[in-house]
């Protein structure tokens, strides 16, 4: 009985092994395919005299670099970088030190006495196999026998004559190529990625992310690397959720794009916002929230009085003309003291605060007085309102309950309150946002480096 | 019935592998190795042809493939400039004094059949240590941080270039003829493989170590004995013993009489004939000669 079973068993297995019903998914065979690739590959990287702007992850937590790669068809591999400090971890501290060895940051540099060749190996794969002295830049281990911890070998993941996404083969990181416009030249090419980055995302600017109709915040894009938090939320301590960018000529390319849209990497600029190539949208968001989210410590909002227009104007120049007054011969032992009222500020100290400050001149030396309110701080949708609540400071209760100076109040009054908000600078509102109510426009720009 | 169940058995095989003959090969995923004529490097790889492969059978490796180095280290590649120094180097330095003090074929018949140049050398940061050259299967020596080779600087040459070529090039021999097992019973208590680096030089030549890395175990130990006597300048090799003092002097010297002798006696090798040709021809280093290639003896093509 038992021969009888084997037989069976052995019948069905020949059977099954041999089933005719799988499919073939692919015309060609995985070697042909290979092939095809490599020749794609082959064919496609020296199409461009001008080259390839590539975006160069070196790796999935490294900020993007941008660079300008030629390919000739005999192997002769140039690439263009303009040369920047890099950091990296050395036994237990930062080293610092240009990007490119031996050469001098800030200035371009150029290296084409280098090979490049596209192989087969898990893939298509593109390699820079002989040294150059801008490309290997980030894959030299340096002191730390790990440097920025970059890839020269790439696996191919696509090609075509718009686009060819890499993915390093050691480290991981990926980087996007495209056509080098033909009209601009390297100058001009890394100024314009950089005067994008600052415009957009420079002091300390805030962006809105809404991905599916939920919005994020994007903090610290200048960086290279978004520092994403739920919306309206400052960024944490610890833990923080990092997504590497990097500017190109017409917007942004991310490393990967925000999680599960991984592929939506180019965000293009249009009407000052960043559209996704899934239908993400990065903008400025909405400016109440923005001015509430912007105050954290060492940052906040400082108020250009000089620029602003209406009933504030008056009132300064009021409480000006009587501090000048009341202060003038206010102590008998300094040579000189004469108070001028120069800076309010919204800032984070412990709690949120109007901090005003006035300087003065005492034995010949420039001195800052420091008088601080806490304030209470609301928004909504595009505007905000200011609260005060109490003195903070010794300055302050003495300005305060100073009867000679009774201004202080009118002035405190006037810069708080319940304002509406625009910007004279839409792109980037930090640098202009003006807070407007009856009467009054009181212009402030952000600054990320609160003294 | 037996024979029957055994032939029913076989010819449901067979029909299964009749079967599955529908399934045909593409072509093959590998490139035949025809040489890229159309590479900006063609006229550099013909010479490398020509004066390794041909007359030594060596293929001289400097373009890198990432992926055959150790996943544990970061490298970068070579330059093509200092690829073609050192290929020019190594034939005055190594390959063309072999051919003259030992003989035309003897490389041929023991030399490395792989030389692979990389541009950095291999970092272990947390030893504090980097990885110059190695040498593996008796039949591939690696040359590493080639980048940094400074061309006019004798003593760095020697230490990142000659010495390595000498070292690595000692271990493929010791790898296909056994070095004397009494070599390691001269300072058998002081080998120490993970803290040798914390040795000063002159700590490991008063422990009889011609370098701090020879200290770290004996197989390292041999080689470096021999490299560094034929790249240390008499002036060198007579301070190092003069610091040495009589204990580790002597052990010095018994081990350097030990790599004489079986260099000798098993690749009748004379190390100081070998010595004083490389000496010779660092102490005069030309590099219109060595790049022309004018050391080469007469009736040999250039």
């Amino acid at each position: 009985m038992k021969k009888y079973i084997y037989i069976v068993l052995a019948l069905a297995s020949v059977l099954c092994a041999c089933s005719r019903d799988e499919e073939n998914i692919f015309d060609k065979s995985a070697a042909e395919r290979a092939q095809e690739a490599l020749d794609n590959a082959n064919a496609v990287l020296p199409m461009y005299e001008g080259g390839w702007e590539m975006i160069y992850f070196a790796n999935p937590d490294s900020k993007g670099y941008n660079l300008i790669l030629k390919f000739n068809e005999d192997s002769r591999a140039t690439a263009i970088v303009k040369n920047v400090t890099v950091e990296y971890a050395n036994g237990g501290s930062t080293k610092r030190e240009a990007l490119v060895l031996d050469a001098p940051v800030g200035t371009i540099v150029t290296d084409s006495l280098s090979t490049w060749k596209a192989k087969l190996d898990n893939g298509p794969v593109l390699s820079f196999d002989t040294y150059n002295d801008v490309f290997h830049a980030w894959a030299d281990p340096r002191e730390n026998g790990d440097g920025l911890l970059g890839d020269y070998e790439f696996l191919i993941l696509s090609a075509d004559p718009e686009r060819i996404v890499l993915k390093g083969q050691k480290h991981g990181g990926y980087s996007i190529l495209r056509p080098m416009k033909a009209d601009i030249t390297p100058e001009d090419y890394f100024a314009s990625c950089e005067k994008l980055l600052n415009t957009y995302f420079g002091n300390g600017n805030i962006m809105t992310l809404n991905k599916n109709g939920k919005l994020y915040y994007l903090h610290e894009g200048s960086t290279g690397l978004f520092n994403v938090t739920p919306y309206g939320e400052k960024v944490p301590e610890a833990d923080p959720v990092l997504y590497p960018l990097c500017p190109t000529l017409d917007g942004i390319m991310l490393c990967y794009g925000f999680w599960e849209n991984k592929n939506e990497r180019l965000f293009v600029l249009k009407d000052d916002q960043f559209i996704g190539e899934q239908g993400s949208v990065i903008n400025s968001g909405d400016l109440g929230q923005l001015f509430l989210t912007y105050i954290d410590v060492n940052k906040g909002w400082k108020a250009d009085l000089k620029a602003s227009t209406g009933t504030i104007t008056e009132v300064i120049s009021t409480f000006e003309a009587q501090i000048k007054e009341v202060t003038k011969d206010n102590n008998a032992k300094v040579t000189s003291i004469a108070y001028t009222y120069s800076d309010t500020v919204f800032r984070y100290e412990g709690s949120l605060i109007l901090r005003m400050k006035f300087e003065y001149k005492q034995n010949g030396k420039k001195n800052t007085s420091i008088a601080d309110y806490a304030i209470g701080i609301t928004h909504e949708t595009g505007g905000v309102t200011m609260t005060f609540n109490k003195p903070a400071n010794a300055v302050g209760t003495a300005w305060y309950n100073n009867e000679s100076v009774s201004e202080i109040k009118t002035l405190i009054n006037t810069v708080l309150g319940t304002f509406v908000l625009s910007s004279k600078d839409p792109i980037n509102p930090t640098t202009a946002l003006i807070l407007s109510k009856e009467g009054s426009a009181i212009q402030c720009s952000g600054s990320n480096n609160l003294k | 019935m037996k024979k029957a169940q055994y032939l029913i058995l076989i010819g449901i095989i067979a029909l299964g592998f009749a079967s599955c003959q529908g399934d045909s090969f593409g072509p093959s995923i590998f490139i035949d190795p025809v040489e890229d004529t159309t590479a900006c490097t063609r006229e550099f790889d013909e010479w490398l042809y020509q004066h390794y492969t041909v007359k030594y059978n060596v293929d001289f490796l400097y373009k890198l493939d990432d992926s055959s180095t150790d996943p544990n280290y970061n490298v970068v590649p070579v330059s093509i400039g200092k690829a073609d120094t050192v290929a020019h180097l190594a034939l005055y330095l190594w390959y063309d004094v072999y051919d003259s003090v030992v003989s035309p074929t003897f490389l041929l018949d023991n030399g490395p059949k792989i030389i692979q140049l990389i541009g950095s050398a291999m970092i272990n940061a947390s030893q504090g240590t980097e990885k110059l050259g190695y040498a593996e299967g008796g039949s591939k020596i690696t040359l590493l941080k080639i980048n940094k080779m400074e061309t006019h600087n004798i003593e760095q040459l020697n230490e990142y270039i000659f010495k390595t070529m000498h070292h690595e090039f000692s271990h493929i021999l010791h790898q296909q003829k056994a070095y004397p097992k009494e070599f390691g019973l001269i300072t058998p208590n002081d080998y120490d493989p993970n803290r040798w680096q914390d040795r000063t030089a002159v700590e490991a030549w008063e422990l009889g170590f011609v370098s701090n890395y020879a200290s770290s175990q004996t197989r390292e130990d041999f080689v470096e004995t021999i490299a560094n006597y034929i790249v240390k300048t008499d002036k060198d090799w007579d301070y190092m013993m003069s610091k040495a003092g009589e204990t580790g002097g002597a052990a010095i010297n018994q081990k350097l009489e030990m790599c004489r002798l079986w260099l000798k006696e098993k690749w009748e090798v004379d190390l100081d004939a070998m010595r004083a040709e490389v000496q010779k021809r660092q102490a005069n280093l030309n590099w219109d000669d060595i790049m022309h290639l004018t050391f080469l003896h007469e009736n040999e093509e250039q």
